[in-house]
């Protein structure tokens, strides 16, 4: 049995918790409004960098915003 | 501003000022180019052939327009601040680099391909164009490997 790991995001589910709109996270970002859509439909994966800058911003660690989840392929 | 080669990674509007003056003087560089052209058509008006002086006349013009444009839109861009900031985000978001990236990368492989089958069917008449587009191909290659060691030892 060999793993294919799957990347989520909680962006949205955090977003909207503390009611912060798409674009006021990506002002505070200094990325787009386009790459916080693709980051919370999992079309885009973020960088390091990136991924440290949400983090910082939600006050929480990389592994609480970003789950790393392993499908099993039978 | 959209295109190959476009975006870069820059952390603040100071920086994105800088790259802009430098670019002003790039787009100065481009009109220059473009006046040479035209004045190199204007030279030689008599002894070159039809196609050749609708190429230079183009090539001309179009390098004083694109260089014009371009120059007016980075001085309204530098008084700006709102659209500075804008503007930096749009040119160093790391997915529109990505963007960029994949796209330049699928336009060289197309380019490569055309190289090859327009290299090929010169075969059959014109072997100077094969020789041209057999040299792009090889400088391709050769520059792709000197690249490659230099960032490799950078990284």
């Amino acid at each position: 049995m060999k793993g294919v790991f799957n990347l989520k995001t909680r962006i949205r589910e955090l977003r909207k918790a503390r009611k912060i709109t798409q674009s006021e996270l990506a002002n505070a970002l200094d990325i787009t409004r386009q790459t916080i859509i693709s980051l919370e439909n999992g079309k885009y994966k973020a960088s390091l960098v990136l991924a440290h800058k949400i983090a910082q911003y939600f006050d929480l660690t990389i592994e609480d915003i970003f789950i790393f989840e392993e499908e099993e392929n039978l | 501003m959209i295109g190959p080669f476009c975006y870069k990674n820059l952390s603040n509007d100071e920086e994105y000022k800088n790259h802009l003056k430098k670019r002003i003087k790039i787009y100065i560089l481009i009109i220059i180019c473009g006046l040479v052209t035209l004045l190199c058509l204007w030279m030689s008006l008599h002894s070159l052939a039809e196609y050749a002086k609708g190429f230079l006349a183009g090539v001309g013009t179009g390098l004083i327009v694109g260089g014009i444009v371009l120059l007016f839109k980075s001085y309204r861009l530098l008084k700006n601040n709102q659209k500075i900031r804008e503007e930096r985000i749009k040119i160093s978001d790391e997915r529109n680099r990505m963007i960029s990236d994949q796209a330049s990368k699928i336009a060289l492989i197309g380019l490569i391909i055309e190289m090859y089958v327009i290299a090929i069917v010169s075969l059959l008449d014109n072997s100077n164009i094969y020789r041209i587009c057999t040299l792009f191909i090889t400088s391709f290659l050769f520059l792709y490997i000197i690249a490659f060691r230099f960032y490799s030892r950078k990284y």
